[in-house]
């Protein structure tokens, strides 16, 4: 229920808020849970706000965070 | 077991992920205009809800201050944005002068923000004019007093994309007072950028863009650096209250 609500507060978060509430959401997706809605929000912000041929930093930025969380994921958390 | 299958089923969404982007980039950015024109629509509607609540006075009192906050700083703002246009004019018109047969006439139309201003991480917005209208890719926006705010990033048939001149992490080739200054985007109609040492230039003075054909981009807002520094730092923004922006003027390339 909570990975939906940040997943949901994320993606509304990146047509109406500043941009640090989609990034806090895809950190907080990925550090707890092994979060592919958070690579989509870093596809979906970057398909609204970046003009094609540029470089997608947001997407890179949650693969790779997804990625990077997996080993304290699978060390210290439960919820996977 | 099942730590593994989730691992899998990981690389399978980025994997997917991957593949999105690649027929997207391929299709010169088909999907991201359909999420757009979503997007937009979701705004609109998003905006005349709040607008409505706002209008409701269930936050009456916290409007009113808020209300006449706005309006004592779009007052200080149009003071000095006239007395920017002002500068702008004058300098303007002394270049025109020299040279006077690039004068050109400027067509274009007025154009509504159909998008947030502050959602994007890579200074973006954007309006409801395309390519319907006539407008093309790189064509010049312009605010109030004729302050480029940004260029047309990407078109579709019936909106477009800005991409802000003050961008974060974009570089901008201008000049002050007639001295060249690379000046670094920070978001939001700010840059900043750094002048020789002894380079006469104080807050107010327009910033000229040589690669926008000479069109003001914005003023000085704050200068650093005393004598005995290296450079002088100047914080450049523009005039232009991009959080209020509602409309803007797109140029038709000539």
């Amino acid at each position: 229920m909570i990975r939906i609500l940040i997943a949901t507060v994320g993606f509304v978060g990146a047509i109406f808020l500043p941009v640090w509430v989609p990034i806090t959401a895809i950190l907080i997706s990925a550090f707890f849970w092994r979060a592919s809605e958070a690579m989509l929000l870093g596809l979906f912000v970057d398909f609204l706000w970046l003009p094609v041929g540029g470089v997608p930093w947001v997407t890179l930025g949650a693969v790779a965070v997804v990625w990077l969380f997996e080993p304290i994921r699978s060390e210290f958390l439960s919820r996977q | 077991m099942n730590n593994r299958r989730q691992r899998k089923q990981l690389l399978i969404a980025t994997t997917l992920i991957a593949l999105v982007l690649s027929v997207d980039v391929f299709s010169g950015g088909a999907i991201r205009t359909s999420l757009r024109s979503l997007s937009s629509a979701a705004w609109g509607a998003g905006s005349s809800v709040l607008a409505r609540i706002g209008q409701s006075g269930f936050f009456s009192s916290r409007a009113s201050l808020a209300r006449e906050n706005q309006l004592l700083k779009e007052e200080i703002a149009m003071l000095q944005l006239r007395s920017a246009a002002y500068s702008a004019l004058k300098q303007e018109n002394e270049h025109l002068r020299a040279i006077v047969h690039i004068a050109q006439l400027k067509q274009g139309f007025t154009a509504p923000v159909i998008s947030s201003l502050r959602a994007s991480p890579y200074g973006t917005f954007m309006i409801g004019v395309g390519e319907a209208d006539g407008v093309a890719k790189g064509s010049l926006v312009v605010g109030g007093d004729g302050f480029v705010i940004g260029r047309i990033a990407d078109v579709s048939p019936h909106r477009s994309l800005v991409s802000e001149v003050f961008a974060p992490g974009t570089s901008i080739e201008s000049s002050v007072g007639g001295t060249p200054v690379l000046l670094t985007g920070r978001g939001g109609g700010n840059g900043v950028g750094n002048l020789p040492r002894g380079t006469s230039v104080s807050e107010g003075d327009p910033v000229l863009a040589p690669t926008l054909g000479q069109r003001a981009i914005g003023i000085v807002g704050r200068v650093e650096g005393g004598a005995a520094s290296a450079s002088t730092k100047i914080y450049v923004r523009s005039p232009v209250n991009l959080e209020s922006l509602s409309f803007v003027y797109v140029e038709l390339a000539p």
